[in-house]
């Protein structure tokens, strides 16, 4: 969206990368403890991928552009009691670091943090113009 | 209920004789036309309509909310602050306008 307001659609527009990031990693932490037959594919991570929108030169803020998926394969464990194991007592897990997953969720929160910082500042700032003068 | 004036007995003026038809006063009129088109109240009047489109947009986003429709909270967060700042620029710059209209009447002459 173009107009005078326009610091606040670009903030915005992080908040909502950040808000896809978080949902991702809910996503991925939620689901860290499937196991699944190593004939059957693993879960795969959720990545998001973000790119700058950009119009005629003029910064307009920041798009999720898609979203990629890591390794079908995860890792193969021996677990020869489980339910899934195959013949010779394997099962397949995602490869998802947990570890990795919390630091990307602090980071994304952050980066939210930061986003609805910039969209206080330049509210407080449009707000400040009007009392010019009075 | 009746004013003081008309229970004083004094009638209210009426002005007669003010025929737009003719010379001087049917170029003020012209004028005013022109000023009506591109004046002040016509800015205001846009910035209002302006400010009102955006509230529509603010109340789509809120019955989405109550709906559980709503695809982003910062894109609700962002129109809702938009329309606020809007709706205060244009009442400061009738304000502004108003006081400076204030300032002329009370001009000595």
């Amino acid at each position: 969206m173009t107009g005078p307001f326009h610091s606040l659609s670009i903030s915005g527009s992080g908040m909502d990368v950040a808000q896809v990031w978080l949902d991702a990693i809910a996503d991925n932490v939620a689901n860290i403890n499937n196991v699944s037959a190593t004939d059957a594919p693993a879960f795969q991570e959720r990545i998001i991928v973000a790119q700058a929108r950009e119009h005629n030169g003029r910064p307009q803020g920041v798009d999720v552009k898609r979203l990629e998926f890591g390794t079908p394969f995860g890792e193969v464990v021996y677990e020869p009691n489980h339910v899934l194991a195959d013949e010779e007592g394997f099962v397949r897990i995602p490869a998802v670091s947990l570890s990795q997953q919390m630091t990307h969720m602090l980071v994304a929160q952050r980066a939210y943090q930061a986003n609805a910082s910039a969209f206080r500042t330049a509210r407080d700032a449009y707000q400040r113009a009007l009392e010019i003068g009075r | 209920m009746t004013s003081p004036i008309q229970s004083s007995g004094i009638a209210p003026v009426r002005v007669t004789g003010i025929n737009p038809a003719n010379g001087a006063g049917a170029a003020r009129a012209t004028q005013s036309e022109q000023s009506e088109q591109s004046g002040f109240g016509k800015a205001i009047g846009d910035a209002l309509a302006t400010v009102s489109d955006m509230d529509r947009a603010v109340t789509d986003a809120a019955e989405q909310a109550a709906v559980g429709d709503l695809a982003s909270v910062s894109d609700y967060m962002v129109a809702a602050t938009e329309a606020q700042l809007a709706t205060e620029i244009t009442v400061a710059v009738r304000d502004r306008a108003l006081s400076a209209f204030n300032d002329i009447m009370r001009m000595q002459i």
